[in-house]
């Protein structure tokens, strides 16, 4: 009898076990895109219903991508290229560290039409530069759809891999890091772009703007000049938590946390009132996507003077929109800022690209790849088009996009838009 | 006379043995390679961005012993499918000599393809990986797309040695169904099971826009058949009457 017992719940175990891997590996598998290789890209891909606002630019592009043993921080660089004899249709990965900085896991992918290591096309150069930080543990090359679009309007855009794994326990060590990340980048960057340099004739390091999404979206404002007051976000936290308001996944993350960053930032103790700011002044401009700012608090973010554009989704619960998007655009200090409300979307909608989802994603939410209000193509295709014309404006003082962000010119229905300066 | 009974029923249990221990070892067998290939295939399908060789290379490169470890598994299944192969052989050729050593040899053809597939594959792209001076003479860029390339190989070889795992399912399916010591249903899932194969392998070949349709048809009609077949192995094994009745004929039949 207990043989038998035995033998029956091992049997049953290997079962359930046999069931459970055959499962994982069809849903964790991701149908490889439809073959379309040597079909020449032909403008933006097609969006939804909304007629798209983002116009490709001139430039071809090309993309390579810069190990860790070459810079400071491992980093995807596209840049304006050779116009190659034929545009082939590449993949990109919308990936995610979950388990370690190392490897990403992709949850997507989806197409783009840069070439991998074409030659760099000098006759523009040297190029504005335009750093992406990403997500926090989400991978630069999902960003891909947006650093195309700006370097086909004559930008070189660098995406740092900022080394994250999911867990949020990190985020106050990413804090820290992210912005040393970016200035790192900087740094490595200007050298090589001396003459003689890997990029020299490429890039015009002078003149830089981050962009950031999310924690990169903190990123980006941290290095325009903002500054982090612990004091007063421990205030914001107690009310966010008698509140129950959605910034309470940020406080659980970095209040308490002060001294492990003060340490990690190498400060002798944790300052009172504004930390020391981690900026550089090559940075002329920031955007910031579905980014955090609570952390600055008010007088953190009035160090802030350069054109800011903070863009963001009115559904956010993630990165909540009144303490992120609107929270930047109301207390930095810039002469010029525009602040675009997607009305209704959430916070991923802003990542990486969905054409091909990993079978899991298409079944069950996971959250990567779904936003109930919005159209993700439509979402990129406002940010491609917001981002680039703001960058023209304040990167290449471009007249005519400078007026076309002023808000009597603004005409697209789902968006919300405020802006001072233009 | 009561000790010359015990003395039978001892001597018929002992002749019993080898056939049961053989079934339940083909069903244990069975089952070890439906959890071990899924594992693998896990393993290897978290590391690959299909069409972005960037981020492929690069995982596997900062997961190397873990590709070499999904790779060590899916080396595993091929052997324990040649094993099985014989196992099966043995158990169905009092049916069908002749189909049963088809179905035998497609399985085995099945293995080998695999093996050359999936871990010669896999072996490429390790070497790719490696970072040896000679592989100077390549780009980054190409380095990561050789990569690509070594892995979007596999996909279509899975489909190759899907050809031989269809037929050796089909065949093994018609032996069980017509066998009479094995229940009939079993020999007709693992026919459907086939019929899935077959039309994954051919269907994607010539219509690759059907791909996922196919591979969603595999999914739904090759566990049922196998599963049902293997645990029906572990736990019920042969009716060994039945089988030696049958053997006895087919030996006289010569077939």
């Amino acid at each position: 009898m207990i043989r038998k017992t035995v033998f029956g719940t091992v049997m049953a175990f290997l079962v359930i076990v046999a069931l459970t891997t055959q499962a994982g590996a069809y849903l964790l598998d991701m149908p490889s895109p439809a073959p379309r290789l040597g079909s020449t890209v032909a403008g933006l891909s097609a969006t939804g219903g909304m007629a798209p606002v983002a116009e490709h630019g001139p430039r071809a592009v090309g993309v390579r991508t810069v190990d860790s043993d070459e810079a400071p921080v491992a980093m995807t660089l596209w840049y304006p290229a050779v116009e190659p004899e034929e545009i082939r249709e590449l993949a990109y990965a919308y990936g995610v560290t979950i388990f370690s900085p190392d490897s990403s896991v992709a949850f997507a992918t989806f197409p783009g039409h840069a070439t991998p290591g074409a030659a760099y096309d000098l006759t523009g150069g040297p190029y504005p530069l335009v750093v992406v930080s990403p997500g926090f543990a989400v991978t630069g090359s999902s960003y891909a759809w947006l650093a195309e679009q700006v370097v086909s309007h004559g930008f070189v855009v660098v995406a740092p891999e900022h080394r994250e794994s999911l867990d949020p326990s990190g985020l106050w060590r990413a804090t820290i890091n992210r912005p040393v990340d970016v200035l790192a980048v900087l740094d490595h960057l200007d050298i090589e772009s001396r003459l003689g340099g890997e990029y020299g004739g490429l890039i015009d390091i002078g003149t830089v703007a981050v962009v950031g999404h999310s924690y990169g979206g903190y990123t980006a404002i941290a290095t325009a000049g903002a500054r982090l007051d612990t004091e007063v976000f421990s205030e914001t936290c107690a009310a966010a938590y008698a509140d129950d308001d959605p910034l309470t996944f940020q406080c659980d993350a970095l209040d308490g946390r002060s001294d492990d960053m003060a340490a990690l930032s190498r400060l002798e103790r944790v300052p009172t009132g504004l930390w020391p700011a981690v900026a550089d002044d090559r940075i002329r401009a920031v955007v910031s996507i579905a980014g955090d700012a609570a952390m600055f608090g008010t007088d953190g973010l009035k160090e802030v003077t350069v054109p800011v554009m903070a863009i963001g989704g009115t559904a956010d619960t993630d990165s909540p929109f009144a303490w992120g998007t609107r929270f930047a655009y109301e207390h930095v200090s810039s002469t010029r800022k525009i602040e675009i409300a997607l009305e209704g979307a959430g916070h991923m909608v802003f990542a990486g690209g969905c054409d091909h989802m990993r079978r899991v994603e298409s079944l069950v939410s996971l959250g990567f790849c779904s936003d109930p209000g919005w159209d993700r193509h439509e979402a990129h295709d406002i940010v491609e088009h917001y981002v680039t014309t703001f960058l023209r404006a304040e990167l290449r003082a471009d007249p005519d996009a400078r007026a076309a962000l002023a808000p009597s010119r603004q005409d697209v229905p789902e968006i919300t838009y405020r802006a001072e300066g233009f | 006379m009561l000790t010359r009974t015990r003395d039978q029923h001892t001597a018929t249990k002992n002749r019993r043995t080898p056939l049961k221990r053989l079934a339940r070892t083909a069903g244990l067998l069975y089952i070890a390679i439906f959890i071990l290939y899924p594992v693998a295939t896990i393993v290897r399908s978290s590391f690959v961005a299909p069409g972005d060789a960037a981020t492929t290379a690069a995982n596997i490169e900062a997961n190397e012993s873990l590709f070499r470890m999904a790779l060590a598994g899916e080396a595993t299944v091929f052997l324990i499918e040649i094993v099985l192969a014989a196992i099966l052989y043995v158990l169905l050729r009092p049916v069908s000599r002749s189909l049963s050593l088809s179905a035998s040899f497609a399985r085995v053809a099945e293995g080998v393809v695999m093996a050359a597939g999936t871990v010669v594959m896999g072996a490429f792209t390790l070497v790719a990986v490696s970072g040896a001076g000679y592989l100077a003479a390549f780009s980054p860029e190409q380095r990561d797309a050789l990569i690509m390339f070594f892995q979007d190989a596999n996909e279509y070889i899975v489909l190759i040695w899907g050809f031989f795992f269809a037929l050796s399912l089909v065949l093994t399916g018609w032996l069980v169904y017509r066998s009479g010591f094995f229940p009939k249903v079993p020999g007709v899932l693992l026919t459907l099971a086939g019929v899935g194969y077959v039309a994954q392998s051919f269907g994607t070949i010539v219509a690759p826009g059907a791909a996922e349709m196919l591979t969603t048809l595999v999914f739904a009609l090759a566990i049922p058949g196998e599963l049902v077949f293997a645990l029906w192995l572990v736990t019920k094994g042969v009716d060994e009457e039945k089988w030696r009745s049958r053997a006895a004929t087919t030996k006289e039949a010569q077939l």
